[in-house]
């Protein structure tokens, strides 16, 4: 019995480890882009939760909403709560939050606010004001990651309650 | 060309394996992609319930206005001419259908209930998925007073004798891990006077039930829940009776020297002894003096005032800030909240079958 190997042994086992190469890198490149996905999701729902909960909560108890002015829509919305200024704006992608002269970013960094709207209707004299308020949003993704690449866009109301 | 046994042994080796780890990849690539489903599902699910909640905020903010605008029916929520308004005209936007369900409540009027509803096609699983909100809506603009153990409220009458009498008044405790046995009624003040003089007194008996205390006799009703209950006691001269929610509960034969009482002190929120406090919400405290019957009673539960002849005392209790309460009967007897009162908007602490049984 001759020793060593063939040629189409050769090939076999190239052909086979190609194949094999081929579904490691695939299956790879998938979970990444999985991953993407999952995070980009989590990030978004986990954001806007937080979001709008604050920013709706500000809202209901406020005292007076300042501006926009009933009719008016604004990418910022002026409250007075507790004889307190209080704002809400989009401000390079982030939303702001300032209480009377301290400012927070409410927005994470992982997130990119494409527009922010608050619409106030027009009530009644003496009856609680309503917003609607309208927010779009995207992961935030420089290098165009496959599987980063993820927008939505919200859309909810609040209508005073004091 | 040379295929010896070793070799084919090898090449089913290999191909075994490659079977076995594309299942593998298989599996895991079709969990992920249920696991990406459920995902991209969720954040379509968040916008629903935020178009969800809008469409309830907008009909609050229409019945703000006027109540009657909220006509029975199916609408959705429009915004014309800068304003809330309620639509038939029912479009899927962004593949959202939203429909808002506007339905008078015929147990009691100015009680409406909103449910709004919203259906979608989930991106990837191509499931039809629904989210609903309910609600009931009221123009009742009502307050309700809460006492906790620091506060409590009394009202001092010229001292009378009930030789018949009723008594009845709603309450909601707030937290029923902290009643421990506190004080809820009491018709005179025992720590300023004998403890061995005719009393009646309304408490939590420590367990699950309200404890009806009439001089040494302890009847108990019930049973005590995180919600709105009314709660009843009569004395027709020979028979006491007690009323949960409007149906009669226990009967009691009483001599006259065990029933009748001597009305000196009219106290909610704190025992007789003034040792327990009750943290809970009060409404409506009436005394008569006079027996209302079964049937009155049941109609006072369901909203329905009775003959006020006898009436002693009526406080709403709805006052909404101070720290005294308006007696709404003749005899002028007002009642002082001692402590910090705090006062509830009704709308806020009520639900649909606490209305009703309201």
């Amino acid at each position: 019995m001759e020793k060593g190997i063939t040629l189409i042994e050769i090939l076999i086992y190239a052909s086979l480890l190609t194949l094999t190469v081929s579904l490691i890198i695939g299956i790879l490149s998938n979970f990444l882009f999985f991953r993407g996905v999952i995070l980009t999701r989590e990030e978004i729902t986990r954001s806007i939760i937080y979001l709008l909960e604050d920013i709706q909560r500000e809202i209901k108890e406020s005292d007076e909403i300042l501006y926009p002015l009933p009719g008016d829509s604004s990418s910022e919305i002026l409250l007075r709560k507790e004889g307190k200024d209080l704002t809400f704006k989009l401000e390079e992608g982030k939303i702001i939050k300032k209480i009377e002269e301290r400012s927070y970013t409410l927005s994470p960094n992982t997130l990119k606010i494409r527009s922010l709207e608050f619409l106030h209707l027009k009530q009644v004299e003496n009856t609680p004001s309503s917003i609607q308020i309208k927010i779009e949003v995207e992961y935030y993704n420089p290098i165009n990651l496959r599987g980063y690449e993820f927008s939505s866009s919200f859309q909810t109301a609040i209508t005073q309650r004091k | 060309m040379k295929i010896n046994k070793s070799f084919g042994q090898i090449v089913i080796e290999v191909l075994i394996s490659i079977a076995l780890f594309s299942l593998v990849a298989f599996s895991i690539a079709t969990v992920l992609k249920d696991v990406i489903s459920v995902l991209i599902g969720g954040v379509s699910k968040i916008r629903a319930t935020y178009l969800t909640e809008e469409g309830l905020e907008g009909v609050w903010a229409i019945l703000q206005e006027n109540f009657d605008e909220l006509e029975e029916g199916i609408w959705d929520l429009k915004i014309s001419g800068g304003k809330w308004e309620l639509s038939e005209e029912i479009e899927e936007k962004e593949g959202f259908l939203r429909k808002i369900f506007i339905e008078d409540v015929e147990e009691l009027k100015e009680l409406k209930k909103v449910k709004v509803e919203l259906k979608w096609k989930n991106p990837e699983s191509k499931k039809e998925e629904n989210v609903s909100l309910s609600e009931y809506f009221t123009n009742l603009k009502d307050h309700v007073l809460e006492l906790n153990s620091a506060t409590y409220l009394r009202g001092t009458p010229p001292p009378w004798t009930g030789q018949n009498y009723t008594v009845i008044f709603s309450i909601k405790p707030k937290f029923l891990s902290q009643l421990e046995g506190a004080g809820l009624f009491a018709s005179q003040d025992t720590s300023e006077s004998s403890p061995s003089t005719p009393f009646l007194e309304i408490e939590f008996d420590g367990i699950s039930s309200y404890q009806v205390k009439i001089g040494e006799k302890t009847i108990f009703i019930g049973p005590v829940e995180e919600k709105w209950s009314q709660l009843a006691v009569t004395w027709n001269g020979t028979e006491f009776k007690t009323y949960y929610n409007g149906q009669l509960q226990v009967s009691q034969i009483l001599s006259p020297e065990e029933g009748e009482i001597e009305f000196r002190d009219y106290i909610l929120g704190i025992s007789s002894d003034r040792t327990v406090g009750f943290a809970g919400f009060y409404k409506n405290l009436m005394i008569f003096e006079r027996t209302l019957n079964d049937e009155e009673i049941a109609n006072l539960f369901s909203g329905n005032i009775p003959s006020l002849e006898g009436l002693k005392l009526f406080w709403k209790i709805n006052e909404g800030e101070g720290n005294t309460i308006k007696d709404y009967s003749l005899s002028n007897v007002s009642g002082t909240i001692t402590g910090l009162p705090l006062w509830e908007d009704f709308l806020t602490i009520i639900s649909f079958e606490e209305a009703v049984n309201f």
